[in-house]
């Protein structure tokens, strides 16, 4: 009884969620909104430089909004032997690496360089793609592909 | 010694030392899987010796453990919410009901069901580079009346691009506000915004794309497809705004824009003029 | 005993004086136990390596990176099944743990405690028990016996 209860709750509170968003988007600041009301288009992706470095690239575009903030708010780094087990080994955030983000834009697109990289390892990259418009905040979360050093 | 622990627990501790306890203790939790019904009545057993036979705390310890008393999260003492449940059960259910009546016909749906299922495809992507072009012989010229069309195709030209990609119709009273070109790895990406009055478009080109990782956002309806001169274009639908993507060779093209569909398809027929 | 010493702390010195040759991971597990958490349930796991990731970076948030981690680690997991899962163990713990260890690890100042707490609740309170253990198993004058 209590599964079929919470199960009811959940559906109550996503159709409350997407019916009050698709009726008060324009209008209402702080209203619960899809990732796709601040992104039109969104790319990550490593790229190998040497033999122990590889950058983490993303692009990402507006939708058709000019952004206050817009870039990546999060990138971690996850390593593991035999690409099953992952561990995460660097994390880049914002407010260390400015570069992460852009002001005032619709598009913006970056990279940050990850050094050490040991041979033989499998690598992949989580990136927390961010906008940010008044008060609302849109994040997008993608994962790299992997790739072997 | 550990069989015998499980099988008469109370007797068996009772007769170990308190040092054989800690060993067998240290030696189950070494394990990948300690067994519960091991750990607890060593633990158990442990806390009734202490009772009898109370170890003497150092004064002043609370003080020497570092910041303690700001540190410890406190639970606090909310007092619960009286609720029955058969009324909760009641309102769920008479709000539930109303809700997916409602849903459907806010978002544009003819069932609930059919929510759900556009709603897990989120994304449209290109599976491989490489863009289709059934005419390569065809030669298309650029003409425009629109300056900021003319500046990006300039820009376009000055990073050797000779496809067609540029557009050379907009509605009228579209003007570039700005354009900027930035390198995305080994890949470069111009990008242009324009504005009419309230509106804005925003075109982003990226030549030589090796990666196929870009995703579109899109809403609950499907991308179309409009095929012209041998190029498909996919045309999503995402929020109140129209995303035309499409591939060139290997120029991944993207417009963002907020208008009809019937512009749309023009703003795209006008990419190829024939010369 | 000392009756000016709160609950928590008067326990993790027992757990210290006891296990002062056990890993984090041991002492986790008997925390756990004592609390209730259903040893071959997939949310001990779970629980088991969130607590010691926040551990080992308090400064961690619950969702953007304890959660995306052990999802991580256990493949098979999603963000959401990794919450749901733990959310449920502390829910059975609560149920059928003994008041007694419930009140060594969340009361503070005399008071009992009355609700479940939160997943973030649960996990930052044993990581930081964690780390009173840690620093008393490393001090010789914590205890006496």
């Amino acid at each position: 009884m209590k599964k079929y209860i919470h199960l009811l709750c959940f559906v109550l509170v996503c159709g409350i969620c997407f019916s009050v968003s698709a009726q008060a988007f324009d209008t209402a600041e702080g209203t619960e909104t899809r990732e796709s009301a601040y992104f039109a288009a969104h790319s990550v992706f490593l790229e190998k430089t040497s033999a122990t470095t590889f950058e983490v690239w993303f692009d990402v575009i507006a939708n058709l909004t000019t952004m206050d903030e817009l870039g990546a708010s999060v990138i971690h780094i996850y390593r593991s032997t035999d690409g099953d087990t992952w561990t995460k080994v660097r994390s880049y955030y914002k407010e260390n690496y400015p570069s992460m983000i852009c002001r005032n834009t619709a598009s913006h697109s970056g990279c940050v360089t990850y050094t050490g990289a040991r041979s033989g390892y499998y690598y992949r990259a989580m990136v927390l793609l961010y906008a940010k418009i008044g008060n609302n905040i849109g994040e997008r979360s993608r994962y790299t592909e992997i790739i072997r050093m | 010694m550990k069989d015998k622990v499980k099988a008469c627990p109370g007797k068996e501790l009772k007769q170990m030392a308190t040092d054989q306890l800690d060993a067998l203790l240290q030696t189950e939790l070494q394990k990948e899987h300690p067994d519960e019904s091991v750990v607890l009545p060593i633990l158990q057993e442990l806390q009734e010796r202490e009772k009898d036979y109370p170890v003497k705390i150092p004064e002043g310890i609370e003080e020497r453990m570092t910041g303690y008393r700001d540190r410890i999260h406190t639970v606090v003492d909310k007092p619960k919410r009286k609720r029955t449940k058969t009324i909760r059960i009641a309102a769920v259910a008479a709000v539930v009901c109303i809700v997916l009546m409602a849903i459907p016909r806010t978002v544009g749906a003819e069932s609930v069901f059919q929510v759900l299922h556009r709603w897990t495809e989120d994304f449209f992507e290109f599976l491989s580079p490489g863009g289709n072009n059934d005419n390569p012989t065809v030669e298309y010229r650029f003409e425009t009346d629109n300056e900021g069309l003319k500046q990006l195709h300039d820009v376009m030209v000055a990073e050797g691009v000779t496809n067609s990609v540029v557009p050379t119709w907009l509605p009228e009273g579209y003007e570039l506000l700005e354009i900027k070109t930035e390198a995305v790895s080994d890949t470069k990406k111009v990008f242009a915004k324009f504005r009419n009055g309230t509106k804005e478009m925003l075109v982003s080109y990226k030549i030589n794309q090796k990666h196929t990782t870009t995703k579109y956002e899109r809403g609950i309806s499907e991308a179309s497809e409009y095929e012209i001169n041998g190029v498909t274009h996919y045309i999503i639908e995402n929020e109140e705004n129209i995303s035309i993507v499409w591939m060139s060779e290997t120029i991944e093209s993207i417009i963002v824009v907020n208008e009809e569909n019937e512009i749309v398809r023009r703003i795209i027929s006008s990419i190829y003029l024939e010369g | 005993m000392n009756s000016t010493i709160d609950k928590t702390l008067e326990h993790v010195l027992f757990l210290a004086r006891h296990l002062d040759k056990c890993n984090a991971r041991g002492a986790v597990i008997v925390m756990l136990m004592e609390l209730g958490i259903p040893t071959n349930s997939v949310g001990f796991e779970l629980i088991l390596y969130s607590i010691l990731l926040q551990h080992r970076d308090p400064t961690r948030a619950l969702k953007s990176d304890i959660y995306l981690e052990t999802k991580l680690h256990y493949r098979q997991f999603s963000e959401e099944q990794v919450e749901q899962a733990i959310r449920e163990v502390i829910r059975s713990a609560w149920s059928r743990g003994s008041r007694a260890a419930w009140d060594w690890y969340f009361s503070y100042e005399e008071k009992t405690v009355s609700r479940k707490p939160t997943n973030s609740e649960f996990i930052s309170r044993i990581a930081y028990i964690l780390e009173l253990w840690q620093e008393c198993t490393r001090k010789e004058d914590c205890y006496e016996r």
